[in-house]
């Protein structure tokens, strides 16, 4: 008694994709994810074309994230290696950039709890305690003056030194809605606090860069 | 004193009104509306502020400019060569798996090989370590057998004259 199955080497002669002969580079956004989903491994010039077209997102936040951490570098090539092997569990492709910036985001708070294990918890002065976690609401003595022509690199000069003097929980929860547009229930799950808080410190953060940048955000940049 | 608690000052001299809690409150509830994150009631009572009052107007402007100018401001680029970078860190992964499972599959066949060997020695290891039994000591016996002592040996060579006497 011997069945055999007929079976094909190759899957591609029964799905032939309608952009298969298209170009990496010249795909949609979409198109290039279900590539890259395509085999056991993602294949190679799709995915490097695919980094290439989110690294700037995944660089955005992890800048914010993390203003003053020098091997954000490192920490960006964590994130694609997770892509790279996480990439065919992703079910709707749409959402990539998304589920990208909760890789980055999750990453982020990893090496955060390590540092935080290493680091001395050390403090110069005692920040104000608010019941929605710290903040010091003491406003950087800085020398700027309002002019009217101020060149947009130093209003984003300011901007940055605001972000990064931002308390760490404030300028996570801010980061993660400005720049990853997450709602606050999703901050909410993320930080692992209430929905009320959320919306407190998001508020507080605005509050202060709002302070500081005052001059600069009635103008006309 | 906390030099933190000086910031009322600081704040006033950068121009920025201190808010008390109803200004906060009010801010909390203009900021979560620009989030979209208000209920309907609170929706409509910031659109009357909106329309009302020029301080809620200008904060919301603000608002709008910094969001507007977090989501532009330029970030430096991790560079280039990253895809470069990531697919080569990959590839040094991966050989490095693989020369690890390489070396265990060489060590498990190399003890495959010496186990069929040595049979024997393989079976008896094995039957020691399989059965093991509990260690028991009988309190009335000796664990180890204790020589007689040379005394008694005596009596004994003592009475063999004996007996060859009343022979």
């Amino acid at each position: 008694m011997n069945q055999s199955l007929p079976l094909s080497w190759s899957t591609s002669e029964t799905t032939v994709s309608p952009t298969a002969s298209i170009p990496t580079e010249k795909l949609p956004n979409y198109d290039l994810i279900l590539r890259c989903q395509g085999e056991l491994r993602p294949d190679r010039v799709a995915f490097a074309e695919l980094l290439r077209r989110y690294q700037s997102h995944v660089d955005k936040i992890l800048y914010h994230l993390a203003p003053d951490w020098q091997d954000r570098a490192d920490l960006a090539q964590e994130v694609w290696i997770r892509v790279y092997r996480n990439i065919n569990r992703l079910q709707e492709p749409v959402k990539f950039r998304g589920w990208l910036s909760r890789i980055a985001t999750n990453l982020f708070y990893d090496e955060l709890r390590k540092r935080k294990r290493v680091a001395s918890p050390l403090s110069l002065d005692a920040p104000r305690m608010m019941d929605d976690g710290e903040m010091d609401w003491e406003i950087a003595a800085d020398d700027t003056s309002p002019e009217d022509d101020l060149a947009r690199r130093e209003f984003y000069e300011q901007l940055r030194d605001a972000i990064a003097d931002l308390p760490e929980v404030f300028r996570t929860t801010i980061v993660l809605r400005e720049i990853e547009g997450m709602a606050y229930e999703e901050i909410a799950e993320i930080t692992g606090v209430s929905l009320g808080t959320v919306k407190s410190r998001i508020a507080r953060a605005r509050q202060r860069l709002q302070s500081q940048l005052q001059t600069y955000l009635d103008g006309s940049l | 004193m906390n030099p933190k608690f000086n910031a009322s000052n600081n704040w006033q001299e950068n121009g920025v009104e201190k808010m008390d809690s109803l200004q906060r409150d009010r801010f909390e509830l203009l900021s979560a509306y620009l989030d979209g994150e208000v209920t309907a009631a609170e929706r409509q009572q910031v659109r009357v502020w909106l329309d009302t009052d020029p301080s809620v107007q200008r904060q919301y402007r603000q608002l709008l400019k910094l969001r507007q100018s977090l989501q532009a401001m330029p970030v430096p680029s991790s560079g280039q060569q990253m895809p470069e970078k990531v697919l080569t860190r990959l590839d040094r992964i991966r050989n490095r798996r693989m020369v690890f499972w390489g070396g265990t599959a060489i060590a498990a066949l190399f003890l495959a090989a010496a186990g069929s060997l040595m049979p024997r020695f393989s079976s008896e290891f094995a039957k020691s370590t399989t059965a093991p039994e509990p260690l028991m000591i009988a309190l009335n016996q000796p664990a180890v057998k204790i020589p007689k002592a040379p005394v008694s040996a005596r009596r004994k060579f003592k009475a063999t004259p004996f007996q060859v006497k009343s022979y």
